[in-house]
């Protein structure tokens, strides 16, 4: 079995703000027939072999996944693509429809489904950030045209902007002379220089409460954290284990198995490559109250910046890390993935790298982290409130 | 570089179905449960599965899940917390779920920690006390989750299907959320003691041990026994209809279509395979290319082949814009008639038949893939030689055995149709 996994540094961020969720309509575009080839995915089928994307704010990731010998059939067609889309109308049309019933599968037609289209844009008021992978709005999906998506394609798919990476039990000149029969001649560009807006410091304390006709009240506290390069990063994903993975967080410890204010609470990262968020969030017991939560949170959450974790606490931490880490090793598209994104932050080596980052992190370090993140000029709280509680 | 380089000319494909079917080396504990080892000596990721014999058809109350859950939720004189505790110290993690059949735990981890992990979580499991105060808990987070599934209509028309397919049966029965207060712990308590001590039915293992932690793994569940339990014949009389589920201010309208079919054993299955391929289980299949592909009604629409130990069925299941509906059920059952009545091209078949051979292929990638391979057809009574029939019959059939196998098991008429929205 062999991958081909072609990661482009484009993402939601890169959009315009009046023509949002574009990259991922883009991404959907991509299957629709490129200029030599009329359909993508029927000889990828045929050679055996399967294919999908995803979109985030910050890329778009496109694998395929074949038997070794017929790896020449997803170099056919990724390299094709990169050349040059077929740019159908067909496709278009067609693909906007798609787009905007995923738009209703999963962002209207699902209770807390619009979190996201909420949230965003309280958390960051300039940033692209500021809206979803999907966009902000249908109209935007509607509005799409086929200059926005030759213009889109000119600016972001070439060489320049994109990192190739293929997996499986080759020779290295036998995976050369084939990279540089399909690619060699595809236009080599420039990578364009990426001006986003840049998020102010927050200073202010961001609430908002929604009412929406959903079983249970839920609650969401966004806190701005470090970009995925900083150090920063590695502190705040550790940290939220810490506070509220899995049933040994503390906060589900105190919160729910203590106080049974919650049904659920969990403290996970955005891993973003710009400032990202930290969350916290979760659903309310019938009967209990914002307000109680709000100050049992904090109450909690300031443990963090006044007391130093115990040595059993970090040492729990570093070696669950060490089990996922292992298992996030598991499967050929796994790994595949994962280097094309280190590339992405610099250098594909990272990947042997995090795990002496992680063993670095002190107790004391991860204090000094809390203190700058739970505060409430660092926070945007969300409140979805149950109409029939 | 290469100059002239014809660029709508596809490369040659060649595709072998000579696929290493890892057979598992086979232990039992000393009360006989077997024990499925799968190497995995190119990383130190461990899995341990149990699986019991205790799936929800085994009770008439939500029983059997809120067991599941509450596993390792405290003995006489261990909290949650303090078990918890020690399984993270050595960097475990652990998962249960349940299915209609069987309630699985999984247990993750390394190879340097399991003579640790396994001792603290066999422990924690055999004295399992169910704390009264997690019970009450863990009634309200299951009825509250429930609560917000019911307001997809996704989980709205699965529902509808599951219920009017399998009615009668064991499998037909579906839980609303009032049924949850009605459980006890005394309930609970016989439940596990009745389908886990005694219902321990195999435990997958995929690691490398050495042979003096084998032999301590397998010393660990001398308490837990397997006592075979025999299924009543379960007679299927679905209703056929048209069942319309209810739902306000939803945007799109959940669709299930379904039949009772058969299982692994039948001997069309692997030729139901090919069909259901075509008509709606890949991305190019018939009912993508059409309802999404060419006319933008939905993000997604499959069909599968699902199965439980009395039997199998067939599902179509999609969630369509509102004003797509009745369209999308006539190109539906236009699909199902072209599988009738016509050939499929021979373009298309040889297609399918390599998009498969691949599937297989994908299907077998690492030690926890072909663990699972092995589990899913030995849990069946069956072994590598079924996926071995399977790629052989894919490769031989012709257009004219797959338009005969459409038109015996998809009749249109027989079909239950449940929409939600």
């Amino acid at each position: 079995m062999a991958v081909v996994n072609t990661l482009y540094d484009v993402g939601a961020r890169d959009e315009d703000p009046n023509h949002t969720g574009f990259a991922h309509l883009f991404e959907h575009l991509m299957f629709g027939g490129s200029i030599n080839i009329p359909d993508f995915d029927g000889p990828l089928q045929r050679a055996g072999g399967e294919s999908n994307a995803f979109t985030s704010n910050d890329i778009t990731n496109y694998y395929d996944v074949l038997p070794s010998q017929n790896i020449e059939t997803a170099l056919w067609l990724e390299s094709d693509r990169m050349l040059s889309l077929a740019f159908s109308d067909k496709s278009l049309e067609v693909q906007r429809s798609v787009v905007i019933e995923e738009f209703k599968q999963r962002y209207l037609n699902q209770p807390y489904g619009d979190v996201w289209l909420e949230l965003r844009p309280l958390a960051y008021n300039v940033h692209p950030y500021q809206w979803a992978t999907i966009g902000k709005e249908i109209s935007h999906i509607e509005q799409a045209t086929m200059d926005d998506v030759r213009s889109f394609f000119g600016t972001h798919y070439h060489p320049g902007n994109a990192i190739l990476t293929i997996a499986g039990n080759y020779e290295n000149n036998q995976i050369e002379d084939l990279v540089s029969k399909w690619y060699g001649n595809i236009p080599g560009k420039k990578k364009g220089a990426r001006i986003l807006m840049q998020e102010p410091p927050q200073n202010e304390y961001r609430t908002l409460t929604l009412k929406r006709n959903v079983p249970a009240s839920a609650f969401y506290y966004a806190f701005k954290m470090s970009e995925r390069k900083s150090e920063g990063y590695y502190l705040a994903d550790l940290l939220s284990d810490e506070v509220g993975k899995d049933k040994s967080g503390k906060l589900y410890l105190s919160l729910k198995k203590d106080k049974a204010l919650v049904h659920e609470i969990n403290a996970y990262i955005l891993g973003s490559l710009d400032e990202g968020l930290f969350i916290v969030s979760g659903k309310l017991m019938p009967g209990k109250t914002f307000e109680a939560l709000d100050e049992a949170l904090w109450d909690v959450l300031e443990t963090f910046k006044n007391t130093l974790i115990s040595t059993p606490d970090l040492n729990r931490l570093r070696m669950k890390g060490k089990t996922s880490k292992a298992f996030q090793e598991q499967g050929l598209l796994n790994r595949a993935m994962n280097l094309s994104f280190f590339e992405l932050l610099g250098d594909a080596h990272g990947i042997n790298e995090e795990e002496a980052i992680y063993n670095a992190i002190e107790a004391v370090h991860l204090q000094d982290y809390a203190k700058s993140l739970f505060n409430t000029s660092n926070c945007s709280r969300l409140f979805i409130a149950s109409e029939s509680n | 570089m290469t100059d002239n380089l014809n660029r709508s000319q596809a490369p040659s494909v060649s595709l072998s179905n000579d696929i290493n079917y890892i057979e598992p080396e086979r232990y039992l504990t000393p009360a006989g449960v077997p024990v499925y080892l799968m190497r995995n000596e190119t990383s130190e990721a461990v899995k341990l599965e149990l699986i019991f014999d205790a799936g929800s058809i085994y009770d008439e109350k939500p029983v059997a899940g809120l067991t599941t859950g509450m596993l390792l939720a405290g003995t006489a004189d261990k909290t949650m917390a303090e078990i918890n505790d020690m399984i993270d110290d050595h960097g475990g993690y652990f998962n249960a779920s349940i299915s209609a059949d069987y309630a699985y735990l999984n247990i993750f981890g390394l190879n340097e920690s399991m003579d640790q992990l396994v001792p603290i979580i066999e422990e924690a499991l055999y004295h399992a006390n169910f704390p009264e105060t997690e019970l009450i808990q863990l009634k309200a987070e299951r009825k509250q989750h429930l609560m917000v599934s019911l307001e997809k209509v996704s989980t709205l028309a699965q529902r509808g299907l599951q219920e009017h397919l399998f009615k009668g049966t064991p499998y037909g029965r579906i839980n609303q959320p009032a049924d949850f207060d009605g459980v006890t712990r005394t309930d609970i308590q016989a439940f596990f003691e009745t389908y886990f001590k005694k219902g321990l039915r195999k435990i997958n293992w995929v690691g490398n041990p050495s042979a003096a932690q084998l032999d301590r793994i397998l010393q660990c569940f001398t308490r837990w026994t397997k006592e075979v339990k025999s299924l009543p014949p379960i007679n299927y009389t679905p209703s056929i209809e048209r069942i319309e589920v209810k739902k306000a201010d939803v945007v799109q309208t959940g669709i299930r279509m379904g039949k009772i079919l058969f299982d692994r054993s039948h001997p069309d299955y692997h030729k139901m395979t090919v069909v259901n391929t075509i008509l709606g289980e890949y991305f190019g299949s018939r009912l993508m290319s059409n309802i999404r592909e060419d006319k933008g009604y939905t993000y997604g629409i499959g069909s599968y082949l699902g199965e439980n130990q009395s039997n199998g069925y067939f599902v179509i299941a999609t969630e369509v814009g509102n004003e797509f509906l009745a369209d999308t059920l006539v190109q539906i059952n236009a699909e199902i008639e072209r599988m009738r009545t016509e050939l499929v091209p021979q373009d298309e078949l040889s297609l399918v038949k390599n998009y498969l051979s691949g599937q297989f292929l994908r299907s077998a990638d690492g030690p926890f893939a072909m663990m699972d391979l092995f589990s899913m057809a030995e849990i069946r009574g069956l072994d590598y030689a079924f996926y071995q029939n399977a790629l052989r019959t894919i490769e031989g059939i012709t257009s004219a055995e797959i338009m005969e196998t459409a038109s015996i098991h998809l009749n249109s008429e027989e079909m239950l149709i449940v929409t939600a929205g």
